[in-house]
């Protein structure tokens, strides 16, 4: 549950909160984000958790039975690409934040400030690597002090807002830039929280394999990482209401004063810092799966996760945060037809079976073969998810076409892609005896 | 990384075969947990944001 919190509490949750508060007002944001989360946390926690709770695999391995021991290596790409991603933008804020928390402490000038933050994320890159040497212990540890530490902070946050502004002005708040149709905002408000927490899929793998039970993960998955961000992200929401900036980093020190602000400050610090050795951590044992990475020691995979990250942040943050609405956009069009497809193959044509030495297996005497080591059906259903996603909604633009405004982008992406799925292996991945599964029972005939 | 990481794939990979080193599957009650969590709270709370 610790690890689970310390994960999910970042900076992202102040941006999704933020992107509802242009659309919503408090009451309807905060029920969206909340319904959102939950709903994005059952679909992540029902495609993963059983499989790799179960078997103690990772995500990435997870997906070997319905991508092939060969196409799993497209699992790998979008994980190592959206968790580098993550946290690169967690980075960035840390270092943001702390050089922030320097400012105004008169540690530092302003006209420093540069310098500092490349130096800070330099400093972040190598203090993580570090911590990793010690592998999933390291996690832990941390994951518990900072957990409690969120949680208090998070706790004072909201009594900050609470206190400046009131309830009354929170309820009276209008949002930003709304449509003129009200269930068009109420559905994108839910689309964010769902498409948000999609971008789980990585991160519940690595976490949930650690669990002794499986049926002790349910709680510490839906309320440890769904619920904590839904909350966060509230932070956000009221912030863009209020005062028209998601980040709270911006105004704390003007609301707080200088030692409440600085404690806000080390709050997003901290958090997003833990966030970003656990993102790390789940990079590294998915790259593992790679027999080059796995060949080589610990602390080169650290570093292979790392790198990238720590160039993103140094060189080339501002143009990585402007194309931040594309990144999140892109995790919810490749996550949301994964995540259908996976649940439909392990609980409709697996049974909630694995062959555990075959996941691990590379030759064509694999189970997972299918064919050359990739399984169509998967491909195709990804390909029809993506269609579906951009007709539904334009990512980029945000234009959406019926039923967007009922259903959301990510419901009918994900269920079209698991019905092409399901289509495809029924009639012609189980004919040709690829991949396998349980032999279809053939009704008697009389 | 653990000792218990250090041990070689094959061995791992036979003790995590045997059904008593397995987590095993989700339960009656998890589902309901789920359910509860994942459909109802959010179901109720989208019909009293919207009313």
């Amino acid at each position: 549950m610790l690890v689970s919190i310390s994960t999910s509490v970042a900076t992202w949750c102040f941006l999704m909160g933020g992107f509802v508060g242009y659309y919503l007002n408090a009451k309807m944001g905060i029920a969206a984000l909340i319904a959102g989360s939950m709903i994005g946390m059952l679909l992540i926690s029902l495609a993963v958790i059983p499989a790799s709770a179960k078997y103690g695999i990772e995500s990435v391995t997870s997906t070997k039975p319905f991508f092939g021991n060969r196409g799993w290596v497209l699992a790998l790409i979008l994980q190592y690409l959206s968790v580098i991603g993550w946290n690169s933008i967690l980075l960035i804020f840390f270092a943001k934040s702390a050089t922030r928390m320097l400012v105004v402490t008169g540690v530092i000038d302003e006209s420093m400030s540069s310098l500092a933050i490349s130096s800070l994320s330099i400093l972040a890159v190598f203090t993580i690597w570090l911590l990793l040497k010690r592998g999933a212990n390291a996690v832990k540890n941390l994951s518990a002090i900072l957990a409690i530490l969120i949680i208090l902070v998070g706790i004072w946050i909201f009594y900050m807002i609470v206190k400046n502004f009131g309830f009354q002005a929170i309820i009276e708040a209008k949002p930003l830039s709304p449509s003129s149709d009200l269930i068009w905002n109420y559905a994108t408000g839910i689309e964010v929280g769902i498409v948000s927490l999609m971008s789980w899929w990585p991160y519940v793998g690595g976490i949930i394999r650690i669990s002794p039970k499986t049926s002790q993960t349910t709680i510490p998955s839906m309320l440890g990482l769904g619920f904590p961000v839904a909350l966060m992200s509230i932070i956000g929401l009221l912030s863009v209401l209020l005062i028209g900036d998601p980040d709270p980093t911006s105004w704390m020190v003007e609301l707080g004063g200088v030692m409440y602000g600085s404690f806000a400050l080390s709050f997003i610090a901290f958090a997003n810092f833990g966030s970003a050795v656990i993102g790390v951590y789940i990079s590294c044992i998915g790259l593992r799966n790679l027999e080059t990475i796995r060949n080589n020691s610990w602390n080169m995979t650290t570093m292979a996760a790392l790198i990238p990250v720590g160039l993103v942040a140094v060189f080339i943050p501002e143009l990585f945060f402007s194309k931040f609405g594309n990144f999140l956009a892109f995790l919810g069009v490749i996550f949301a037809p994964l995540v259908g497809i996976q649940i439909i193959d392990y609980f409709v044509f697996r049974k909630k079976q694995l062959n555990i030495k075959d996941l691990y297996n590379s030759s064509s005497n694999s189970v997972y073969t299918f064919w050359k080591g990739w399984n169509p059906a998967s491909i195709f259903a990804l390909l029809a998810g993506f269609i579906t996603y951009f007709y539904l909604l334009n990512p980029l633009t945000y234009e959406s076409r019926f039923p967007y405004q009922f259903l959301t982008a990510t419901f009918p992406t994900m269920a079209i892609g698991a019905a092409v799925y399901w289509f495809i292996t029924r009639f012609v991945i189980i004919p040709l005896g690829w991949g396998g599964y349980p032999k279809v029972r053939k009704k008697d005939s009389h | 990384m653990t000792e218990e990481n250090d041990l070689p794939l094959k061995v791992r990979l036979e003790a995590i075969e045997l059904e008593e080193n397995q987590g095993g599957d989700l339960m009656l009650k998890d589902y309901v947990y789920y359910v509860l969590l994942g459909v109802v709270f959010p179901g109720l709370l989208l019909i009293w944001g919207w009313y």
